[in-house]
C-alpha cells in the first residue's frame, strides 16, 4: 500500500487480514480453517496457500526421488565397502574422501557442479526449469545426492562395524559361507536399523524442501517457497509450510516404524 | 600425577587425524587473527584497472569484479566467519550449558520446564528458524551470530543434561552435597568440570556447523552485508561471474571447506579420546537438520 497510506486504508486492510483480533483468537481462527482444509491466502500473492503448495510440490518430489534414489544406492554401497575395507585394513581411500565431502557446503558443491558440467562441458543446464524436463534436474539431483550420501555412507559404516565384529559373523564365515552372503545377508541386514533411520531422515529432509539447492539451481519447489515466504513475511505461507513439514515428517516416520519391523523382526509394532 | 594431567593432549598429538585437524584450524586461525600483516593488498582496496584477474603472480588468487585481491579478502573474511562462529558457540554454549545442568541437576519441574522449551525449539528447522531470526533482526554481522547461537542452544541443552542426569546420583555429588556445598557451587565446581568432555566435542562440531551455516545464511543473502568480506558472502558474490572468474567461488569454498574439515577432524579425534565407544552423532546435534 505504500508509505502514503492513509491511517483508514491501513485499518481496513488490517481488518481484511484479520489482524485487528487478539493473537489467541486468530490462533484459533487459523486452527479452525485449517481443519476444514483451508490454509488461508498469502498476503504477498493472494493466492490460496494451499494451491501453492500443490503447485510446488511436483518439482521438490521429482528433486527427491532423484537425489534419495541415487543417495541411497551410493550411500550404503560405500558405507559397506568402507566398514569391509577397514575390517580388513585396506581402507586408504574411502575414509578419507569421506571426511572430505562431509565438510564440502552444499552449495560449494552444487557451484562446482554448475562450473564443470554447465560452463566448462556445456552438457546439462545451469539453473531454471525450462520447459520442466528432466535434464534441469540432473545436476542439483547429482549435488543433493552426493552430499546426502556422505552422511548415509558414514552412519551404514558405523553400523556395519559394529555388526561385523559379532560372534555370528564368525560364524558364518568359519561354516564356509560366500564373503558376499556374509556381508550383505548376515551383516547388512542386522545393520538395516540403523540404514533405515538414516534414510529416513534423509528422505523427510529431502521431501520437505531443500531450501539451499533449489535457491541455488532456481527450482521453484517447496524450499524455495519457504524462504521466500519467510523474506516476505508471508506468515500464511510460512504456516503452510511448517503445516507441510510437520505432515510430512511424521508420515516419513510412522513409514520408518513400519520399516523397523520389517528390517528387524524383534522389533513388535504395538 | 603430572603424567596423568598432560596425557589427554599427547594421546591428542599421537593421533593423526586430529593433529591434522588441529593444524588447519591453527593455521586459519593465525591467518586470520594477523590478516592485516599477512595480505598484500588492503582487502577493500580497488584495482580498477585489472577486474576479474585470474589468479598469477601478483594476485595469487585473482581478483574480484571490483579488482580487489581475493586472498587478502579470504584472510580478512575469516576474521568474520570465525569470528561469528565462535561468538555464536559461545552464546549456545552459555544457554546450553548453564540450562543443561540446571535441568539435569534439579530434575523435577525445573526439568520438565526446560525440555519442553528444548523440544519445542527443536520442532522448527534450523535453517528456517535462522533465516527467520535473520530477517526479523535484519541482515548483518550482529544479527547473524545471534541468530546461530539461539539455534544452537537446544541441541548443547540436551546434551549436558543427559551428562548431569547421569552424574547426579554419583557419590562424590552425594558427597559434596552432604558437606553443605551451595547448589551453585556444585554445579560450577563439581558437574561442570565433568561434563566438559562432551561440551569440548559439541563445540567442535558447532564451530564446523557454524561456518557452514554462516556460508548458508550469506548465500541466501541474510549473512554478512557487502563490503565487509566473509568466506559465505564472497561464495554468495561470485556466483554471477562463474563463466568467466570461476576462482571467485572456488577459493572462498576451498577456505570453508578445508576449516569444516578442520573441525570435523579435531572432533573426532576428541570423541576417540574423551568416549572410547564412539557415538557418531554426538557432535553439533543442535543442526542435526542443517542439511540441504
Amino acid at each position: 500500500m505504500g508509505e502514503r497510506a492513509s491511517p483508514e486504508l491501513i485499518d481496513s486492510i488490517r481488518r481484511e487480514l484479520g489482524l485487528d483480533a487478539p493473537i489467541h483468537v486468530r490462533y484459533g481462527r487459523w486452527l479452525g480453517r485449517t481443519l476444514r482444509g483451508d490454509l488461508g491466502r498469502s498476503w504477498a500473492t493472494r493466492r490460496p496457500v494451499l494451491e501453492s503448495l500443490i503447485t510446488r510440490f511436483p518439482v521438490t518430489l521429482r528433486l527427491t526421488v532423484l537425489a534419495f534414489t541415487l543417495s541411497a544406492v551410493l550411500g550404503v554401497a560405500v558405507g559397506v565397502t568402507a566398514a569391509v575395507r577397514e575390517v580388513s585394513g585396506s581402507d586408504y581411500l574411502v575414509r578419507p574422501i569421506l571426511l572430505v565431502g562431509q565438510s564440502l557446503p552444499v552449495v560449494y558443491l552444487g557451484l562446482l557442479f554448475m562450473y564443470v558440467f554447465g560452463v566448462w562441458l556445456r552438457i546439462t543446464p545451469i539453473s531454471g526449469i525450462g520447459d520442466g524436463g528432466l535434464r534441469y534436474f540432473v545436476l542439483p539431483a547429482a549435488t543433493l545426492g552426493l552430499y546426502g550420501s556422505v552422511y548415509k555412507a558414514r552412519m551404514t559404516r558405523a553400523a556395519m562395524l559394529e555388526v561385523l565384529r559379532q560372534d555370528y559373523i564368525r560364524t558364518a564365515r568359519a561354516k564356509g559361507l560366500a564373503e558376499r552372503v556374509v556381508v550383505y545377508r548376515h551383516a547388512l541386514k542386522n545393520a538395516m536399523v540403523t540404514v533405515v533411520t538414516v534414510l529416513g531422515t534423509g528422505l523427510s529432509a529431502l521431501l520437505v524442501g531443500s531450501v539451499l539447492t533449489e535457491t541455488l539451481f532456481g527450482l521453484p519447489g517447496i524450499g524455495k517457497l519457504q524462504v521466500e515466504a519467510v523474506w516476505a513475511r508471508d506468515y500464511p505461507v510460512v504456516m503452510g509450510c511448517l503445516l507441510f513439514e510437520a505432515a510430512t515428517v511424521s508420515g516419513v516416520n510412522l513409514a520408518m516404524d513400519v520399516a523397523y519391523a520389517w528390517a528387524n523382526p524383534r522389533i513388535r509394532l504395538a | 600425577m603430572r603424567v596423568e594431567a598432560r596425557s589427554p593432549w599427547y594421546r591428542l598429538a599421537r593421533n593423526r587425524e586430529a593433529s591434522v585437524g588441529l593444524l588447519l584450524i591453527a593455521g586459519m586461525v593465525l591467518g586470520a587473527v594477523f590478516a592485516p600483516l599477512l595480505v598484500p593488498h588492503p582487502p577493500d582496496r580497488m584495482h580498477l584497472d585489472r577486474p576479474l584477474a585470474p589468479p598469477g603472480v601478483e594476485h595469487l588468487f585473482g581478483t574480484d569484479y571490483f579488482g580487489r585481491d581475493v586472498l587478502s579478502r579470504i584472510l580478512h573474511g575469516g576474521r568474520i566467519s570465525l569470528g561469528v562462529a565462535v561468538g555464536a558457540q559461545a552464546l549456545a554454549l552459555l544457554l546450553g550449558v548453564t540450562l543443561g545442568l540446571l535441568a539435569g541437576y534439579h530434575g523435577r519441574w525445573v526439568d520438565l520446564t526446560i525440555m519442553r522449551v528444548v523440544e519445542l525449539w527443536l520442532c522448527f528447522p534450523d535453517l528456517l528458524m535462522a533465516v527467520g531470526l535473520a530477517v526479523a533482526l535484519g541482515p548483518g554481522v550482529p544479527s547473524v551470530f545471534l541468530a546461530l547461537g539461539l539455534v544452537g542452544w537446544p541441541g548443547v541443552a540436551r546434551l549436558v543434561r543427559g551428562e548431569a542426569l547421569s552424574l547426579r546420583e554419583r557419590e562424590f555429588l552425594e558427597a559434596a552435597r552432604a558437606a553443605g556445598t551451595p547448589t551453585w557451587r556444585l554445579l560450577r565446581r563439581h558437574l561442570l568440570p565433568n561434563c566438559l568432555p562432551a561440551v569440548a566435542v559439541a563445540f567442535t562440531g558447532g564451530m564446523a556447523a557454524c561456518v557452514m551455516a554462516e556460508a548458508s545464511l550469506s548465500f541466501l543473502g541474510l549473512g554478512v552485508q557487502p563490503p565487509t568480506p566473509s568466506w559465505g558472502a564472497m561464495l554468495n558474490q561470485g556466483r554471477p561471474y562463474l563463466h568467466h572468474a570461476p576462482h571467485l567461488v572456488v577459493f572462498p569454498g576451498l577456505a570453508i571447506a578445508a576449516c569444516v574439515l578442520g573441525f570435523n577432524l579435531l572432533g573426532d579425534g576428541l570423541r576417540d579420546l574423551l568416549d572410547p565407544r564412539g557415538h557418531e552423532c554426538r557432535s553439533g546435534q543442535g543442526y542435526r537438520r542443517w542439511k540441504s
